[in-house]
């Protein structure tokens, strides 16, 4: 009887995971996982040619849109040097519409590019970023981008 | 009885009297007063809209100013009052070398000229009759800061110097006919008069020379304009301001923070 009750428990606590919400993103072929503790990231992932994906939420603001974070984001990284390219909807799984911002970033070095998606539920602001060199992140811009659209939150 | 009654009279009579007295005493003293109000008046009269215009009307009787001066004096002195004029303006501005050539202009303008121009201070003389119009251009110049008008009345000390002159100028001519009688006079008496003659020279020459400045002070006003740099404020952010966003993440985002694994 006690061993009943104890595997009963079990299963619920499993059913509970299982069903809590969370927030997901399919990583592009090839990419592998790296370590978000301490990280404000809920998945980051890596491939050979040093692209990084990852995604995050952060708490929503009241009404708050992508195209009002949209802004907000661009501002912030235009004062930190980053040149704006373009913008455009990007829709996700849910048929969700969002922000995607494409930025430049030159060092001496080197040019990157760095990609931001940017979803909203009521909640939680969605946010997936990219980033690599310039010409590694052109030719993969395709799967980054659907990575980005399988960007949600739920169960 | 009665005489007491006489004597209590006459004292109340004389007490009467004594008082009237009093009364006119006392009628006098405020004529006296008004009296002196107005010459303090034309001493210090500074009132800037009628400026230059009363200086052409105000003449005065100068028996009634200065009893002292001589007949002959008072039929010359029947004349207008004289003032000098003085502006004093403190501009606040930005452009110091523009300031000083528009200012040039508006002397110009008015007939003056401009006296002295060093730095920050620039003296202008104007034709007294238009020192009024002339102030309120320059008020138009700069931002003031100060503004000060100041009349100095100097009919007496005209007066003064002319009558001094006529009597050192009769002094000199009768010195000179001394001097024309050389045979009657001893050597020692003619050096007096001949230093005599020099001393009284050189006091209408000094005279001469306060006459000819105070005219030229009289015709034309000095206005003195002194400039300060105009500091407009404008609210200044510190280098290392920044705007604060509603989500402390948006700053946090960027290539650095996603590629450092």
């Amino acid at each position: 009887m006690k061993l009943s009750k104890i595997f009963v428990a079990l299963i619920l606590g499993l059913a509970a995971t299982g069903c809590e919400n969370e927030m997901k993103m399919d990583m592009p072929a090839n990419f592998v996982e790296l370590n978000t503790e301490f990280t404000p990231y809920e998945l980051r992932s890596v491939d050979a040619d040093r692209i990084v994906v990852a995604c995050r939420k952060e708490m929503n603001l009241k009404k708050a849109t992508p195209a009002f974070w949209e802004s907000m984001v661009r501002e912030a990284l235009e004062a930190k040097g980053y040149k704006f390219e373009k913008d455009s909807e990007i829709r996700n799984s849910e048929n969700k519409q969002g922000k995607l911002l494409e930025f430049k970033f030159r060092t001496k070095a080197h040019t990157y590019k760095y990609f931001v998606a940017i979803f909203t539920t009521e909640k939680y602001v969605l946010i997936g970023e990219a980033g690599g060199f310039e010409m590694k992140m052109q030719a993969k811009r395709d799967e980054i981008l659907n990575s980005f659209r399988s960007l949600r939150y739920g169960n | 009885m009665k005489r007491f009654t006489k004597i209590l009279m006459l004292g109340l009579i004389m007490s009467a009297v004594s008082s009237m007295t009093g009364c006119v005493s006392m009628d006098v003293a405020p004529k006296e007063c008004w009296a002196s109000a107005e010459n303090a008046d034309r001493f210090v009269s500074v009132d800037s809209d009628k400026i230059g215009a009363e200086a052409d009307k105000s003449s005065v009787d100068l028996a009634s100013v200065d009893p002292e001066i001589p007949n002959d004096e008072l039929e010359a002195a029947k004349v207008k009052r004289v003032r000098i004029y003085r502006g004093t303006l403190k501009l606040a501005v930005q452009d110091f070398i523009g300031t000083q050539s528009r200012c040039e202009a508006t002397a110009k303008q008015f007939g003056g000229y401009i006296q002295k121009a060093d730095g920050r201070i620039i003296i202008v003389r104007i034709p007294v009759e238009k020192f009024n119009q002339a102030m309120t251009s320059f008020e138009k110049i700069g931002k003031v800061v100060e503004r000060n008008i100041e009349l100095e009345d100097v009919t007496n000390q005209r007066i003064d110097i002319t009558a001094r002159l006529k009597n050192l100028r009769a002094q000199e001519k009768r010195l000179r006919e001394m001097l024309n009688k050389k045979g009657d006079i001893k050597l020692k008496d003619l050096l007096a008069v001949e230093q005599e003659l020099t001393r009284v020279q050189t006091e209408i020459e000094v005279l001469q020379a306060r006459l000819a400045l105070m005219k030229n002070q009289i015709s034309y006003s000095t206005i003195i304009i002194g400039l300060e740099k105009l500091i407009i404020r404008k609210p200044v952010l510190r280098e290392d301001f920044e705007m604060s966003t509603p989500s402390s993440w948006v700053n946090e985002l960027g290539l650095d923070q996603l590629m450092n694994y």
